[in-house]
């Protein structure tokens, strides 16, 4: 794990399990995951299709779908385990220090509101201000997120939004809370670059000012070169590798973290044929023997279905799971 | 496959320049407005977004169109005006030499087989309450494509060729990753062998390697059955990849259009040259010259006059707050809307 020279971490993850319970038994979907953001710092969390990103995300909110659950592992903020609290305790929580910005805007946007009286809401949940106020705020906020002609929008139900103006309005849902830890999951998958980076450049600008800190899910490994401190690559329910993101670039160990950076388009020709990574990401409910990545790695040998490869550091501050490494 | 009787079924074929082309796809001078409530204390001014503002494009036959373009410019209005999916306030769609707006309902139909979407919001478009295999063989029945034991090889294929395992068929939406569901709507949409696709963001939501398991996918299938695509992206590296022209949209209008080479290596519409400038990479971390557009985001219901970018945009000139510059093709098809930087 990575540990944050002289700050001490807003968010500790330790050793987390989380599992679905199913007719079939457990399914563990989270599998033994670490990681620790300072304040002011960005975390990008990167994997597979699949690989229980959002299952973590949503374990640190405890805000499991029904049939899941955290079986293991402590998740620390301000050094306090979040699982020893109370329901009323994480509700509180989830109002004033920890915000979410969620994948599917449509799932947490209700659309009987307007998304003003929606942003408004989540103002009033941390600060006692007027309802005109509120709706002052949540004017403001749609301009902060660079979402035009604020004053008329803010009137507007959710349908009468295009995809990436909703996905906006989560953005300002979560800022406007004021948090000391965002956990953003793909929060910029349906917005065209240059508002994109705008919102990034804010999200940066937060961490500067205000000591933000930020889980930040996404499968966009340009966004995680620009903007990340520290990157955690997960593949089916673990991590695969951990380091600064200059570190990871530079020197990326695990097999899988480079088949990733191989199958990025633009790397070769135009209209030539991407390399995917052969197979499918295993299913959770059935994973291989040894290590996750084994049927489809170019370097396994045979030791590789066996052995499970522990997390090691095999440079400084750089950890990697993966034996031939 | 289907064959229809009736007599709506002989839609007086198109005659224009265009339409007599190899185009599968053409628009001309489409428009939608939305209604955006009303102005004034006796609200008396009724307000509209001009979400698609006067869009003639053509998609060829087995090409791929990307479509790019500012957040709110009207992509997913325009791919879902093409279905028909809603209706135009102005202009008209001609799919196959048939003006789709003379077509009957039993035709229109039989036609939505060959026009498949795949939604932006893969979660809001998939039916929490059903079963993956009654969302992805529901086309099949709809069209009698497949039955029984068939139908059964056929959903297990489409899943398989999505990344997805058979088992997924019993199981819900919600119990799926959101690259996941993605993928459940691309299964949908293949699943009656349509012959155009509007692909709205069909892999924002996936990591790299399945977004390239997916990509390669599509262009095996354009390759194989002469698929048509409209892909709408954010990403321009993915749509730079699978795209042979790319229209750049801003604010309901095609600003600029060209071959992917003219587009990516020649821009010419400052708003494109900010896009580009814009994309994050890993080789250029930190050392990009960005180029950033200042003010507001305009107002699609009472956007700027003249051309609507000169609010942010970094050569304006006096002529680009009076005149509004059309789309003008020049060499090679190159189309730009721009009158300080015309086509080449
Ligand atoms: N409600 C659910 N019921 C059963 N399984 C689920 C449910 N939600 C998620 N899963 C499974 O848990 C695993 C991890 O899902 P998760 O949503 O965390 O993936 P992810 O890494 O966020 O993927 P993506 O990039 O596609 O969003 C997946 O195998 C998924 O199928
Ligand atoms: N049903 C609707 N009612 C009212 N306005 C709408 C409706 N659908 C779309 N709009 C408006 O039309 C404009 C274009 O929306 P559209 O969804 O086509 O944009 P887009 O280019 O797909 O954006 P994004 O990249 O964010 O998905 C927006 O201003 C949007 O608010
Ligand atoms: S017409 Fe003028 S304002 Fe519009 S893009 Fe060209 S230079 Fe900029
Ligand atoms: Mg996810
Ligand atoms: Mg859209």
């Amino acid at each position: 794990m990575i540990r944050c020279n002289l700050m001490q971490p807003l968010l500790e993850i330790r050793d987390l399990q989380t599992s679905f319970f199913t007719e079939h038994g457990e399914v563990r979907v989270v599998d033994h995951v670490g990681l620790s953001i300072a304040p002011g710092r960005l975390m990008g969390l990167v994997g597979e299709s699949g690989s229980g990103k959002t299952i973590t995300a949503l374990s640190i909110m405890r805000l499991l779908p029904e049939r899941a659950r955290i079986v293991g592992g402590q998740i620390l903020f301000e050094g306090r385990d979040l699982r020893q609290l109370s329901e009323e305790q994480m509700r509180r929580m989830r109002g004033a220090s920890i915000a979410m910005i969620f994948q599917e805007p449509m799932t947490s946007l209700n659309p009987v509101f307007t998304v003003g009286s929606q942003i408004a809401e989540a103002v009033r949940l941390h600060q006692k201000v007027s309802r005109a106020e509120a709706r002052k705020r949540a004017i403001e906020m749609l301009r902060v997120v660079k979402i035009a002609d604020p004053e008329r929008r803010v009137d507007d139900y959710p349908h009468q939004l295009s995809g990436g103006m909703r996905q906006r309005v989560m953005i300002a849902m979560a800022l406007s809370c004021r948090p000391k830890l965002l956990i953003a999951d793909e929060p910029t998958t349906a917005l065209d670059v240059t508002i994109q980076s705008q919102i990034l450049d804010l999200i940066r600008e937060l961490q500067q000012q205000f000591q933000l800190a930020v889980l930040l899910v996404t499968h966009d490994l340009g966004i995680v070169a620009e903007y990340a401190d520290d990157i955690t690559i997960l593949y089916a329910s673990r991590v695969m590798e951990q380091s600064s993101a200059g570190e990871l670039f530079s020197n990326p160990l695990n097999p899988y973290t480079r088949a990733l950076l191989q199958s990025i388009p633009g790397a070769g020709g135009r209209h030539r044929r991407l390399q995917a990574i052969p197979g499918t990401i295993p299913n959770p409910a059935d994973p291989p023997p040894g290590c996750r990545f084994n049927p489809r790695c170019p370097m396994a040998i045979e030791d590789c279905s066996r052995i499970d490869p522990p997390l090691e550091a095999k440079r400084p501050n750089h950890y990697v799971s993966c034996i031939r490494v | 496959m289907c064959p229809v009787s009736g007599s709506d079924s002989a839609a007086p074929k198109v005659a224009s320049a265009a339409a007599r082309s190899d185009a599968l796809v053409v628009t001309e001078d489409l428009r939608k407005e939305f209604a955006a409530g009303s102005e004034g204390l006796l609200a008396r001014r009724k307000l509209t977004v001009k979400a698609v503002d006067g869009v003639s494009i053509e998609i060829a036959r087995g090409e791929t169109l990307g479509l790019v373009g500012e957040s709110g410019s009207g992509k997913s209005t325009l791919g879902r005006l093409i279905l028909r999916l809603i209706e135009p306030t102005g202009g008209r769609i001609v799919f196959d030499g048939r003006d789709l707006s003379s077509l009957g309902r039993a035709r229109m139909r039989q036609l939505r087989r060959e026009m498949q979407i795949v939604f932006q919001d893969p979660y809001a478009s998939l039916n929490p309450r059903m079963r993956v295999g009654a969302i992805v063989g529901e086309g099949i029945d709809i069209h009698k494509l497949a039955r029984g034991r068939e139908k059964q090889d056929r959903l297990v294929e489409l899943l398989r060729m999505v990344g997805l395992d058979a088992d997924a068929l019993t199981r819900y939406p919600h119990e799926f990753s959101g690259g996941q569901r993605q993928r459940i709507g691309i299964a949908r949409a293949l699943s009656v062998n349509p012959r155009f696709l509007v692909l709205d963001e069909p892999v924002s939501a996936l990591d790299v390697s399945i977004q390239a398991q997916i990509i390669n996918l599509l262009q095996d299938l354009q390759d194989r059955l002469k698929l048509t695509y409209l892909f709408i992206a954010h990403d321009l590296r993915v749509v730079e990849h699978i795209s042979r022209r790319v229209a750049i949209m801003y604010l309901g209008k095609i600003v600029e259009l060209g071959t992917s080479d003219q587009i990516y290596s020649n821009p010419r519409h400052p708003y494109t040259r900010a896009l580009l400038s814009a994309v994050p990479s890993i080789d250029a971390a930190g050392k990009r010259e960005r180029i950033r557009l200042p003010g507001e985001l305009p107002s699609p219901v009472d956007p700027p006059a003249g051309c609507s970018f000169h609010p942010r945009c970094p050569h304006a000139k006096d002529v680009c707050r009076k005149a509004v510059p059309a789309l003008e093709s020049g060499a090679g098809g190159h189309a730009v809307a721009c009158q300080v930087f015309p086509a080449p």
